[in-house]
């Protein structure tokens, strides 16, 4: 890529984000404007801020890795993402939100939820929630966004941070949820044709819809026939290897995996010759990309299909762990946790009338269908194209079986050059609008929630100057932390938050928009269960996507869960979510009934 | 169905068609509906 074109395009790029950010600045007057964009935002800003809040960098390149890795059932995140993310969000949630949030004057998510119940606690609590975790999700964003700066424009990590933090800060900071949705709106174009464009690319380059399909589907049993035709040779090299009285007993998959280890420990050390005929001739064999990509490639697969993988256009076996983290984990709870966010339930109260909201679910269900259908479509299908160029499938063709190296060496490689550069700014915009939404709602919620209505007892309007105050420093935090979180807490964190926030928050929200019975007291208590269930569930049975071993259950009883499979791989929403439910139900219905305005 | 063989994979797929085509459906045949247009009264 030309490096003075690349250049003068990031500068164009950031020089627009700050005209956007100066243009809200200028038109922001009150806390109105400042908190939810002054309740007159056009439909299609609305829509496209709403849809680019909700995706980051992670869900393109994170999830595009994943679905290349595991395959074509993450189309029904695909579908929850539409279905439960924009059409049952906007219609369902949306619309009443906006009424009830007019009603209650209320300016953020926890503030609607606490005027509703007329709890100071509701409003404290949640927006405690709210700025204790969302730093973590935060960070978490930050941490995989720096990495692509950092690997993009070969920029030290550390400096990418802060370059990221600096950039964001000034339109946030300065046009305030004006800014950001302005900005949303902007990034959220460039995300759409990025992404469209790579749909239309891939299918072209790979021949067509149902061919490309076929082959993918065709994919698992060639990997399988290419290593038998070249079983026969690594049973001859087994034979050489019979001095080792285990090697009877081991499968060819388990003495092949054996082999290819030794094979790397003799390749790191160079010059030492190989310690026996049988590894000597092992690594001769491998000298031959065809062999060593038939052997990487049936090795990956073998391994992946102990967990139920079945091929990557089927979904995997009943019962498994993997059919538990992709129903449970990721249709569920990514699906149904967006249903809860603060930062995108306060967007509902941006526009000024049903119409608008109306309006916006046709471009933001044409959005999200474009951005994570291709993500994870694409994902899959470089699986096909790898293994037409090289012989090996997608996850043997990075390094180190990283899954999201394969989305950008799929660009890199398959794409035109000029593509990688929009896609380079598709990336960046998802990362930079994801972001920017969090630091606002965390503003909001330490200023407006948790300080000026929690503390202080303030009931007017806010402070403009206090809210950019609290961005500023919910950004320093989120900063700070991304400096000290552990390598591979993005997924954790992000799976934690959005957690947290649908079983905590869920069940009231919809108690307050559809069920009249509702009382404060069992809002408390599903707020109280939920949050304290999860907690336990996180700690003790399982961490978030079941990759790490439950903190507390590890370091109390030195075990990863204090239960068995499959309860370990089941997600914290789908055991949580209805527990917190049946709690609001049944202290509701156990407690006075409240009057209320209607 | 489009060469995939899975029917709970193409079913997906043909999920997240339809779940867009509803999105598109609800807002044009609601695109002028306005009740309860509180702001603006």
């Amino acid at each position: 890529m030309n490096p003075i074109l690349t250049a003068a395009i990031i500068v164009v790029y950031i020089g627009i984000l700050a005209f956007l950010g100066y243009k809200a600045h200028q038109q922001t007057r009150s806390s109105d404007d400042f908190l939810l964009a002054g309740r007159k935002v056009h439909p299609f800003v609305m829509a496209l801020s709403y849809g680019a809040a909700f995706i980051s960098t992670s869900a393109i390149i994170g999830f595009g890795g994943f679905a290349a890795a595991f395959g074509m059932s993450l189309l029904w995140l695909v579908f929850a993402n539409i279905f439960f993310g924009i059409f049952v969000a906007f219609i369902f949630f949306g619309l009443p939100t906006r009424r009830l949030g007019l009603k209650l004057k209320a300016q953020t998510f926890p503030e609607f939820l606490g005027r509703f119940y007329q709890s100071r606690l509701i409003h404290g609590l949640m927006a405690f929630i709210i700025v204790l975790f969302m730093p973590l999700y935060a960070s978490a964003v930050l941490i995989a966004s720096a990495r692509f700066i950092e690997t993009t424009f070969a920029l030290d990590y550390n400096v990418a941070i802060l370059i990221f933090s600096a950039l964001i800060a000034v339109y946030v900071i300065l046009g305030g949820l004006k800014g950001v949705m302005f900005a949303d709106a902007f990034q959220g174009s460039i995300m759409f044709a990025g992404m469209l464009l790579l749909l239309l690319f891939a299918y072209g380059k790979m021949g067509g819809v149902v061919p490309t399909h076929k082959e993918l589907d065709n994919l698992p049993a060639k990997i399988a026939q290419e290593f038998d035709e070249l079983t026969p040779k690594l049973e001859n090299i087994r034979k050489l290897d019979a001095s080792d009285a285990n090697v009877a007993d081991e499968s060819i998959e388990q003495w092949t995996a054996k082999m290819n280890q030794q094979a790397k420990a003799h390749s790191a050390e160079e010059q030492a010759a190989p310690q026996s005929e049988a590894l000597a001739q092992y690594v001769e064999l491998r000298k031959d990309e065809k062999a060593a990509a038939t052997i990487d490639n049936h090795l990956v697969v073998s391994k992946i299909s102990q967990n139920g993988f079945q091929g990557w256009t089927r979904f995997p076996a009943t019962g498994t762990k993997l059919f538990y983290v992709i129903l449970t984990s990721i249709i569920c709870g990514v699906g149904i946790g967006a249903l809860a966010q603060p930062q995108l339930a306060v967007r509902f109260m941006t526009v000024k009338s049903d119409r608008e909201l109306h309006r916006a679910v046709v471009m933001g269900g044409v959005f999200i269908c474009c951005i994570v259908g291709t993500a994870y479509l694409v994902g899959s299908l470089t699986n096909v194209w790898f293994f037409q160029q090289s012989g090996r499938i997608a996850m043997t063709s990075v390094s180190d079986g990283n899954l999201d190296k394969i989305i950008p060496t799929f660009i890199n490689q398959a794409l035109p050059k000029w593509f990688g550069l929009l896609f380079m700014l598709t990336l960046l915009s998802a990362a930079i609008s994801t972001l920017s939404s969090l630091f606002h709602a965390m503003g909001s919620a330490l200023g407006r929630d948790l300080i000026e209505c929690s503390i202080l007892n303030k009931t007017g309007n806010s402070s403009i100057p206090l809210m950019k105050v609290c961005v500023f420093l919910s950004l320093i935090v989120t900063t700070i932390l991304s400096f000290y979180m552990p390598k591979g807490i993005v997924a954790i964190a992000t799976s934690t938050f959005m957690g947290l926030c649908a079983v905590s928050f869920l069940p009231m929200y919809v108690g307050a928009l559809y069920w009249k019975r509702v009382t404060r007291a069992g809002a408390i208590a599903s707020l109280v269960v939920g949050f304290a269930f999860s907690f336990f569930w996180m700690t003790f049975v399982q961490m978030p996507k079941g990759e790490l071993p439950a903190l507390f259950a590890n370091m109390f009883l030195g075990k990863p869960s204090i239960l068995s499979e499959p309860w370990r791989w089941i997600d914290v929403i789908v055991i949580t979510l209805p527990i917190s439910t049946l709690t609001l139900i049944v202290v509701s219905l156990l407690t006075k009934p409240e009057l209320r305005e209607d | 169905m489009l060469g995939l063989d899975d029917p709970v994979i193409w079913s997906g797929y043909l999920a997240c068609i339809l779940s867009t085509l509803l999105c598109i459906g609800y807002g044009a045949w609601h695109w002028n509906d306005n009740e309860n247009d509180d702001a603006s009264k």
